[in-house]
């Protein structure tokens, strides 16, 4: 129930989630959905259109937001199975995954990146590779450019 | 008697999809990208996609700090992209698009140069504190943040494609199989 609850927490500042589960052929399928708290069963009930051919299995449900701006990111992931019921399908977490949102979420994403980039290279024998800041500077100019003279 | 071929250059003609598909994939700022784990879960975080019309497939890139979705795909490449999400696109009452496609994360962190500045413009465009941060960042700190930019390129290849008109799921949608 710690999982529910987390996910029914962080789900109210949503309008809306992303739900994923899979279809016939295995391929990861993706909806739209607002999902319902059903705390008594630990789930969420969700509308499934049929015309997606879902089946039921592993399934992950997805919130984030982004302001006009493209900035302000939030998100959070939950991992779970998506179960058939009598009144529609079930969503059933079993983890949380914090994603974007907050300065806790920054620092956890950069000390950790950080170590596993320098394990990825160490691991492969590569060196790192070369970032084009020369690139980055001509894209971040004519960036600005564009935006004063769109402004 | 000559005929000039015009290439397809837009998502819409490529496919044969309506314009206002074509509209979602390249105004839509992010699209929810899922790739499958180990145990099968169908992991989806939101994500950048940038289309390459010359090769027919699309560019997404992770760090390789954060490389999860980069291992999921090189076990197993079947992936799909839903562009649910319209903030910041301008767009009115665009469709829900779902695609669904093979995936493949090469080895190579050979930076892809060929239109890295105008993906990386958009990007700023897009996303002006970019810039700012960018700016801001004094040069060890920009050093200590180069791990973002060290970045596995994953190309997705459409396989299916459905759209639902006027972001209705309760309505008959399009499709493409390719």
């Amino acid at each position: 129930m710690k999982t529910w609850r987390q996910v029914a927490r962080e789900l109210r500042h949503y309008d809306s989630a992303v739900l994923s589960a899979r279809d016939g052929d295995g391929y990861p399928v993706t909806f739209r959905c607002m999902p319902a708290p059903e705390p008594g069963r630990g789930a969420f009930r969700v509308s499934l259109p049929e015309a997606l051919g879902v089946v039921a299995g592993p399934a992950w449900l997805l919130c984030h937001f982004h302001d006009e701006m493209f900035w302000g990111l939030r998100s959070f992931g939950a991992r779970g199975r998506l179960e058939p019921a009598a009144d529609g399908w079930l969503f059933r977490p079993t983890v949380f995954v914090p994603g974007m949102g907050g300065i806790g979420a920054m620092v956890r994403m950069f000390v950790g990146g950080r170590s596993r980039a320098s394990r990825y290279l160490a691991v492969r024998h590569l060196q790192p590779p070369i970032i084009r800041w020369d690139l980055v500077n001509e894209a971040k100019a004519r960036a600005k450019q564009h935006l004063a003279g769109v402004s | 008697m000559t005929t000039t071929e015009r290439i397809a250059t837009d998502f819409a003609e490529i496919f044969g999809v309506p314009p206002s598909v074509g509209a979602v994939v390249r105004e839509f700022r992010s699209c929810e990208f899922s790739t499958l784990a180990r145990d099968g879960t169908p992991v989806t975080w939101p994500t950048l996609p940038f289309f390459d019309n010359v090769n027919h497939r699309f560019l997404i890139t992770c760090s390789i700090g954060l490389a999860q979705k980069a291992f999921n795909v090189r076990r197993d490449g079947r992936v799909a992209m839903r562009f649910s999400s319209g903030t910041g696109g301008g767009l009115d009452s665009p469709p829900l698009v779902l695609i669904q496609g093979d995936a493949e994360a090469p080895d190579d962190l050979t930076p892809v140069v060929e239109g890295f500045v105008e993906r990386a413009q958009l990007v700023f465009e897009r996303q002006p504190v970019g810039i700012t941060m960018i700016g801001a960042m004094p040069a060890p700190i920009r050093k200590l943040a180069d791990w973002y930019g060290w970045r596995i390129s994953i190309h997705v290849r459409p396989r299916r494609i459905r759209w639902w008109p006027d972001g209705d799921h309760e309505r008959p949608y399009g499709e493409v199989v390719l």
